[in-house]
């Protein structure tokens, strides 16, 4: 479904370049939830950042269901990106609209009918169980329920795709639970594919099938979450 | 009492005239100060659309204009005025420098007030497949909505400032009342009568501004 290959970014500054990937190599099947975990600065936000062109690779590949997006541009990357949807650790809701209006945002962007939207959302707000809360705006809700507006927005164009970066990191854990949960049940009814990107281990081991490992801009493990537990404890 | 007796016509036409080339200065200044604002922020390096000589230039005509005494301006743009208005003297004339002098202001307040949006936003935006219309347009315009408004009254009371000194080269309104009858003819009290409405004036705005920006304002 995604494949990665030889993905390199360099980032230049007046203090020199820096290598923040280096030849990265992951092959991310349809269904997946697939975790990527590192230290701060190791690169993994990077990683997924490039997967939508967020960041623009130095050299590699990035092919979603056999195309290249690191050759899209204009238009049809814009139409690829809404197949993508991504989350973020600070939520980047709209503050000055409400729930329904941020979760509708993505359907007017793609040109959705006005009534087929609002249906739309309702569905999705039922999904993230905020349907009371349509009408409150942003500020007035607590961390757990920015994010579920988030993934609600996330899902309206119905992506293949759901990028998570650090989505849990601002949370406590009794709601990084539920989040958690909450990514796991819409892996497993919608069928979106979903790359986790965190630097915290029980994310992983609590919802990833299968995770990679990076360290100092490589990737330094991957394979089955269940091995990856296993390797550790033997070290 | 007797004094409004004697002016009372004479300061409510002034009044008018004031509002009349505030008002109008504002709209132009926007008109032409929001895009100036926006240039400015998307053609950053870190903006969403780097072009850094645009940046550079803008920047420059912007920093130019503002240099300028706003009293030497008025004197220096009369040919541009008269080309346009036909006259370099009265209440539409004055529009003229007024707008000039406000538009590289306008462009500064809508640049810092679009800055202050969250850069996060901007990127989830992209995420979500926005054009950079779009993101202009539906995300960084409405998210700033309240700090642009405050931004506005802030320029409108400048421009109260600027209008009240437009007075001096003969541009009307209540600075020209206080020039021609206060310091020329030394009528004190109508000086100081001409003072008290700029001050209302003033004041209505700033609490306008602030409320309006208040109640539309979704963070609190």
């Amino acid at each position: 479904m995604i494949k990665i290959q030889n993905l390199t970014k360099i980032y230049h500054s007046d203090h020199g370049d820096f290598l923040a990937l280096d030849h990265v190599n992951l092959d991310i099947k349809k269904g997946d939830i697939y975790g990527v975990i590192g230290l701060s600065g190791a690169g993994k936000s990077t990683l997924v950042r490039c997967i939508n062109l967020l960041e623009k690779p130095t050299a590699g590949n990035i092919l979603i269901d056999g195309e290249d997006i690191t050759l899209m541009n204009g238009p049809e990357l814009r139409k690829t990106r809404q197949s993508l949807g991504m989350i973020f650790q600070d939520f980047n809701l709209l503050m000055q609209k409400n729930v329904f209006q941020n979760i509708k945002f993505p359907l007017e962007i793609a040109g959705f009918d006005s009534k087929a939207a609002d249906a739309r959302v309702q569905e999705l707000l039922k999904l993230v169980g905020l349907e009371d809360k349509a009408n409150s705006y942003p500020a007035k809700l607590s961390g757990g329920q920015k994010q579920r507006v988030a993934i609600a927005r996330a899902l309206a164009n119905q992506p293949k795709v759901l990028l998570c970066d650090e989505a849990t990191s601002a949370l406590d854990p009794v709601t990084t639970l539920s989040i958690l949960e909450l990514l796991k049940s819409i892996n497993i009814r919608l069928g979106v594919t979903i790359i986790i990107i965190t630097h915290e281990m029980k994310v992983v081991e609590a919802i990833c099938n299968r995770v990679a490992v990076i360290e100092s801009a490589k990737i330094v493990k991957d394979g089955l979450t269940a091995d990856l537990i296993n390797h550790f404890e033997g070290e | 009492m007797e004094l409004l007796n004697e002016y009372g016509s004479i300061l409510i036409k002034g009044t008018i005239d004031s509002l009349y080339m505030i008002f109008v200065s504002v709209f132009f200044s926007y008109l032409i100060g929001i895009p100036a604002g926006i240039a400015l922020v998307v053609t950053d390096e870190n903006g969403i659309m780097p072009a850094k000589t645009c940046y550079n230039i803008l920047g420059t005509i912007v920093n130019i204009v503002r240099s300028v005494p706003f009293i030497i301006l008025l004197i220096a743009v009369i040919p541009l005025t008269r080309l346009i208005v036909g006259t370099s003297i009265g209440v539409t004339a004055s529009i003229v420098p007024l707008v000039i002098g406000a538009v590289p202001f306008v462009a500064r307040m809508v640049e810092s007030s679009l800055r202050e949006l969250n850069k996060g936003i901007i990127e989830a935006a992209i995420s979500m497949g926005c054009s950079n219309m779009q993101i202009i347009t539906k995300v960084m315009i409405p998210e700033s909505m309240p700090s642009l408004i405050l931004g506005a009254s802030i320029t409108t009371i400048t421009l109260v400032g600027y209008s009240a000194m437009a007075g001096a080269v003969g541009g009307g309104g209540l600075g020209d009342i206080a020039i021609r009858y206060g310091y020329y003819r030394y009528e004190r009290d109508l000086m100081m009568v001409t003072i008290v409405l700029l001050v209302a004036i003033v004041q209505l705005i700033q609490i306008t501004g602030n409320r309006i920006s208040k109640k539309i304002n979704k963070l609190n």
